[in-house]
Protein backbone atom coordinates (compact mmCIF):
# COMPACT_ATOMS: atom_id res chain seq x y z
CA UNK A 1 0.00 0.00 0.00
CA UNK A 2 1.12 3.45 -0.81
CA UNK A 3 -0.10 6.57 0.99
CA UNK A 4 0.91 10.13 0.20
CA UNK A 5 -0.36 13.73 0.51
CA UNK A 6 -3.07 14.37 -2.01
CA UNK A 7 -3.82 18.05 -2.49
CA UNK A 8 -1.86 18.29 -5.71
CA UNK A 9 -3.01 14.85 -6.94
CA UNK A 10 -6.75 15.47 -6.60
CA UNK A 11 -7.03 17.51 -9.77
CA UNK A 12 -6.07 14.40 -11.80
CA UNK A 13 -8.67 12.15 -10.21
CA UNK A 14 -12.05 11.57 -11.89
CA UNK A 15 -15.26 12.38 -10.03
CA UNK A 16 -15.79 10.09 -7.08
CA UNK A 17 -19.06 8.23 -7.35
CA UNK A 18 -19.23 6.04 -4.27
CA UNK A 19 -18.59 6.61 -0.61
CA UNK A 20 -18.84 4.88 2.70
CA UNK A 21 -18.38 6.11 6.24
CA UNK A 22 -16.00 4.40 8.62
CA UNK A 23 -16.84 6.68 11.50
CA UNK A 24 -18.75 9.83 12.19
CA UNK A 25 -15.71 11.96 11.51
CA UNK A 26 -14.17 10.05 8.65
CA UNK A 27 -15.57 9.40 5.21
CA UNK A 28 -13.79 7.30 2.62
CA UNK A 29 -14.40 7.76 -1.06
CA UNK A 30 -13.88 4.83 -3.38
CA UNK A 31 -14.06 3.98 -6.99
CA UNK A 32 -12.71 1.15 -9.10
CA UNK A 33 -14.88 -1.54 -7.54
CA UNK A 34 -18.41 -1.82 -6.27
CA UNK A 35 -18.97 -0.60 -2.72
CA UNK A 36 -22.01 0.09 -0.62
CA UNK A 37 -23.40 3.49 -1.62
CA UNK A 38 -23.23 6.25 0.92
CA UNK A 39 -25.24 9.47 0.85
CA UNK A 40 -22.51 12.07 0.89
CA UNK A 41 -23.40 15.20 2.81
CA UNK A 42 -21.84 17.97 0.74
CA UNK A 43 -22.21 20.53 3.49
CA UNK A 44 -20.05 18.40 5.83
CA UNK A 45 -16.73 20.24 6.07
CA UNK A 46 -14.23 17.72 4.75
CA UNK A 47 -10.71 17.84 3.46
CA UNK A 48 -8.76 15.11 1.69
CA UNK A 49 -6.28 13.50 4.06
CA UNK A 50 -4.50 10.94 1.93
CA UNK A 51 -4.77 8.93 -1.23
CA UNK A 52 -4.17 5.20 -1.11
CA UNK A 53 -3.49 2.96 -4.08
CA UNK A 54 -3.69 -0.68 -3.03
CA UNK A 55 -1.80 -3.63 -4.51
CA UNK A 56 -4.68 -4.43 -6.89
CA UNK A 57 -4.48 -0.91 -8.32
CA UNK A 58 -7.66 0.37 -6.69
CA UNK A 59 -7.50 3.97 -5.58
CA UNK A 60 -9.01 5.42 -2.45
CA UNK A 61 -9.18 8.92 -1.00
CA UNK A 62 -9.51 9.27 2.74
CA UNK A 63 -11.51 12.35 3.68
CA UNK A 64 -10.90 13.82 7.10
CA UNK A 65 -13.66 15.87 8.63
CA UNK A 66 -12.65 19.27 9.92
CA UNK A 67 -13.79 20.09 13.41
CA UNK A 68 -14.53 23.78 13.04
CA UNK A 69 -13.75 26.38 15.65
CA UNK A 70 -16.84 28.22 16.97
CA UNK A 71 -16.04 31.12 14.62
CA UNK A 72 -15.73 28.78 11.64
CA UNK A 73 -18.91 26.93 12.64
CA UNK A 74 -20.73 30.25 12.64
CA UNK A 75 -19.44 31.00 9.14
CA UNK A 76 -20.55 27.54 7.93
CA UNK A 77 -24.03 28.17 9.37
CA UNK A 78 -24.25 31.60 7.76
CA UNK A 79 -23.06 30.18 4.44
CA UNK A 80 -25.77 27.49 4.56
CA UNK A 81 -28.38 30.16 5.29
CA UNK A 82 -27.05 32.33 2.48
CA UNK A 83 -27.12 29.38 0.05
CA UNK A 84 -30.77 28.76 1.01
CA UNK A 85 -31.63 32.43 0.48
CA UNK A 86 -29.96 32.49 -2.92
CA UNK A 87 -31.93 29.41 -3.98
CA UNK A 88 -35.12 31.28 -3.05
CA UNK A 89 -34.31 34.19 -5.33
CA UNK A 90 -35.40 34.19 -8.95
CA UNK A 91 -33.51 35.33 -12.00
CA UNK A 92 -35.30 38.49 -13.04
CA UNK A 93 -35.15 40.17 -16.43
CA UNK A 94 -37.31 42.59 -18.38
CA UNK A 95 -38.80 41.89 -21.77
CA UNK A 96 -41.48 43.26 -24.09
CA UNK A 97 -44.92 41.81 -24.78
CA UNK A 98 -46.26 42.73 -28.20
CA UNK A 99 -49.52 40.79 -28.49
CA UNK A 100 -52.30 39.20 -26.46
CA UNK A 101 -52.22 36.02 -28.54
CA UNK A 102 -55.43 34.02 -28.67
CA UNK A 103 -57.40 36.07 -26.14
CA UNK A 104 -59.30 37.96 -28.86
CA UNK A 105 -57.85 41.26 -27.59
CA UNK A 106 -54.96 43.33 -28.90
CA UNK A 107 -52.38 45.68 -27.46
CA UNK A 108 -52.28 49.30 -28.62
CA UNK A 109 -48.56 49.40 -27.82
CA UNK A 110 -45.89 46.93 -26.70
CA UNK A 111 -45.75 46.65 -22.91
CA UNK A 112 -42.79 46.14 -20.57
CA UNK A 113 -43.10 42.94 -18.57
CA UNK A 114 -40.83 41.16 -16.09
CA UNK A 115 -39.85 37.50 -16.27
CA UNK A 116 -39.07 35.77 -12.95
CA UNK A 117 -37.38 32.42 -13.41
CA UNK A 118 -37.49 30.21 -10.32
CA UNK A 119 -36.11 26.67 -9.93
CA UNK A 120 -39.42 24.97 -10.60
CA UNK A 121 -41.60 27.63 -12.20
CA UNK A 122 -41.62 30.84 -14.17
CA UNK A 123 -43.66 34.02 -13.61
CA UNK A 124 -44.41 36.76 -16.12
CA UNK A 125 -45.59 40.03 -14.56
CA UNK A 126 -46.92 43.26 -15.94
CA UNK A 127 -46.48 45.56 -12.92
CA UNK A 128 -48.20 48.56 -14.50
CA UNK A 129 -51.35 46.54 -15.16
CA UNK A 130 -51.12 44.43 -11.98
CA UNK A 131 -51.35 41.20 -13.98
CA UNK A 132 -49.35 38.01 -13.53
CA UNK A 133 -48.99 34.74 -15.39
CA UNK A 134 -47.45 31.51 -14.14
CA UNK A 135 -46.17 28.40 -15.86
CA UNK A 136 -43.48 25.79 -15.95
CA UNK A 137 -41.65 27.70 -18.70
CA UNK A 138 -41.37 31.27 -19.97
CA UNK A 139 -43.73 30.73 -22.95
CA UNK A 140 -46.32 29.14 -20.61
CA UNK A 141 -46.02 32.02 -18.13
CA UNK A 142 -46.39 34.61 -20.91
CA UNK A 143 -49.45 32.83 -22.28
CA UNK A 144 -50.93 32.76 -18.78
CA UNK A 145 -50.15 36.49 -18.41
CA UNK A 146 -52.03 37.24 -21.66
CA UNK A 147 -55.11 35.51 -20.27
CA UNK A 148 -54.75 37.28 -16.93
CA UNK A 149 -54.64 40.66 -18.70
CA UNK A 150 -57.76 39.71 -20.69
CA UNK A 151 -59.53 38.59 -17.50
CA UNK A 152 -58.61 41.78 -15.63
CA UNK A 153 -59.58 43.97 -18.59
CA UNK A 154 -63.03 42.38 -18.84
CA UNK A 155 -63.53 42.54 -15.08
CA UNK A 156 -62.53 46.20 -14.60
CA UNK A 157 -64.33 47.46 -17.71
CA UNK A 158 -67.43 45.94 -16.17
CA UNK A 159 -66.95 47.63 -12.79
CA UNK A 160 -68.32 51.05 -11.85
CA UNK A 161 -65.91 53.69 -10.58
CA UNK A 162 -67.72 53.69 -7.25
CA UNK A 163 -67.03 49.97 -6.85
CA UNK A 164 -63.24 50.22 -6.89
CA UNK A 165 -60.64 52.15 -4.93
CA UNK A 166 -58.81 55.04 -6.69
CA UNK A 167 -55.60 52.98 -7.06
CA UNK A 168 -57.56 50.41 -9.07
CA UNK A 169 -59.07 53.11 -11.28
CA UNK A 170 -55.52 53.96 -12.34
CA UNK A 171 -54.97 50.32 -13.32
CA UNK A 172 -58.30 50.32 -15.20
CA UNK A 173 -57.19 53.47 -17.09
CA UNK A 174 -53.86 51.85 -17.98
CA UNK A 175 -55.73 48.81 -19.30
CA UNK A 176 -58.16 51.01 -21.23
CA UNK A 177 -55.25 52.81 -22.90
CA UNK A 178 -53.26 49.66 -23.62
CA UNK A 179 -55.79 47.00 -24.57
CA UNK A 180 -58.42 47.12 -27.27
CA UNK A 181 -61.21 44.65 -27.78
CA UNK B 1 -36.40 36.09 6.02
CA UNK B 2 -36.75 32.35 5.52
CA UNK B 3 -39.15 30.16 3.59
CA UNK B 4 -42.86 30.60 4.15
CA UNK B 5 -43.48 26.89 4.74
CA UNK B 6 -47.22 27.25 4.21
CA UNK B 7 -49.57 24.69 2.75
CA UNK B 8 -51.64 25.62 -0.33
CA UNK B 9 -54.79 24.41 1.45
CA UNK B 10 -54.14 26.72 4.44
CA UNK B 11 -53.45 29.73 2.22
CA UNK B 12 -56.62 29.12 0.20
CA UNK B 13 -58.62 28.59 3.40
CA UNK B 14 -57.32 31.83 4.97
CA UNK B 15 -58.12 33.90 1.88
CA UNK B 16 -61.58 32.40 1.47
CA UNK B 17 -62.63 32.37 5.10
CA UNK B 18 -60.72 35.20 6.75
CA UNK B 19 -60.76 37.72 3.92
CA UNK B 20 -64.02 36.46 2.38
CA UNK B 21 -62.52 36.23 -1.09
CA UNK B 22 -65.02 34.67 -3.50
CA UNK B 23 -62.77 32.97 -6.02
CA UNK B 24 -63.89 32.40 -9.59
CA UNK B 25 -62.59 29.20 -11.11
CA UNK B 26 -60.66 29.19 -14.36
CA UNK B 27 -57.18 28.00 -15.30
CA UNK B 28 -56.30 29.82 -12.04
CA UNK B 29 -58.56 31.10 -9.27
CA UNK B 30 -59.30 34.83 -9.25
CA UNK B 31 -60.99 36.85 -6.53
CA UNK B 32 -61.18 40.38 -5.14
CA UNK B 33 -60.55 41.65 -1.65
CA UNK B 34 -63.52 43.98 -1.12
CA UNK B 35 -63.70 46.74 1.48
CA UNK B 36 -66.68 49.05 1.98
CA UNK B 37 -68.24 47.54 -1.14
CA UNK B 38 -65.23 48.50 -3.28
CA UNK B 39 -62.69 46.25 -4.98
CA UNK B 40 -59.30 46.83 -3.37
CA UNK B 41 -56.92 44.26 -4.82
CA UNK B 42 -57.06 40.98 -6.59
CA UNK B 43 -55.78 37.56 -5.57
CA UNK B 44 -54.81 35.09 -8.27
CA UNK B 45 -53.91 31.70 -6.87
CA UNK B 46 -53.45 28.22 -8.36
CA UNK B 47 -55.93 25.47 -7.57
CA UNK B 48 -55.07 23.64 -4.34
CA UNK B 49 -53.56 20.71 -6.23
CA UNK B 50 -51.83 22.95 -8.79
CA UNK B 51 -48.23 24.14 -8.84
CA UNK B 52 -47.32 26.19 -5.76
CA UNK B 53 -43.63 27.01 -6.06
CA UNK B 54 -41.74 29.68 -4.10
CA UNK B 55 -42.44 32.19 -6.90
CA UNK B 56 -46.17 31.60 -6.56
CA UNK B 57 -46.07 32.02 -2.77
CA UNK B 58 -44.03 35.22 -3.19
CA UNK B 59 -46.54 36.52 -5.71
CA UNK B 60 -49.48 35.83 -3.39
CA UNK B 61 -47.69 37.68 -0.57
CA UNK B 62 -47.13 40.60 -2.95
CA UNK B 63 -50.82 40.60 -3.91
CA UNK B 64 -51.80 40.72 -0.24
CA UNK B 65 -49.82 43.95 0.37
CA UNK B 66 -48.31 42.31 3.46
CA UNK B 67 -44.76 41.37 4.40
CA UNK B 68 -43.89 37.66 4.47
CA UNK B 69 -44.11 37.60 8.26
CA UNK B 70 -47.48 39.34 8.24
CA UNK B 71 -48.80 36.97 5.58
CA UNK B 72 -47.64 33.98 7.61
CA UNK B 73 -49.51 35.44 10.58
CA UNK B 74 -52.60 35.83 8.45
CA UNK B 75 -52.51 32.17 7.41
CA UNK B 76 -51.38 30.78 10.77
CA UNK B 77 -54.08 32.77 12.58
CA UNK B 78 -52.63 35.50 14.85
CA UNK B 79 -53.50 38.18 12.27
CA UNK B 80 -57.30 38.48 12.24
CA UNK B 81 -59.51 39.76 9.43
CA UNK B 82 -60.01 43.13 11.13
CA UNK B 83 -56.23 43.48 11.68
CA UNK B 84 -55.74 42.90 7.96
CA UNK B 85 -58.45 45.43 7.17
CA UNK B 86 -56.75 48.03 9.38
CA UNK B 87 -53.38 47.41 7.70
CA UNK B 88 -54.85 47.75 4.21
CA UNK B 89 -56.77 50.92 5.14
CA UNK B 90 -53.52 52.42 6.37
CA UNK B 91 -51.34 51.24 3.47
CA UNK B 92 -53.78 52.22 0.74
CA UNK B 93 -54.89 55.37 2.57
CA UNK B 94 -58.53 54.34 2.45
CA UNK B 95 -59.69 55.88 5.72
CA UNK B 96 -62.45 54.37 7.85
CA UNK B 97 -65.95 54.27 6.47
Amino acid sequence: MNAEPVDELLSDIPAVTEFHAESASRVDAHWGEAREPFTFKRELPLRPESIIIDLRGFTRIVWQSITPSPELAKIYAELSELRELIQERPTIRPTILTSLGTTGLALTRPIAIVIEEWDSECLARWPEGQATGRGISEPAAIESLRHDIAFLYADLMDTDDSAMIPELRVVRDVLRATVKG
Amino acid sequence: MGKLNLRPRDVTHALENKLAIAFRDGPERNGWYVLDGRKVHRFTIPHVHGRWGPGTFNDIVRQSALSKDEFKSLVDCPLKANDYEALIRERKQLGVS
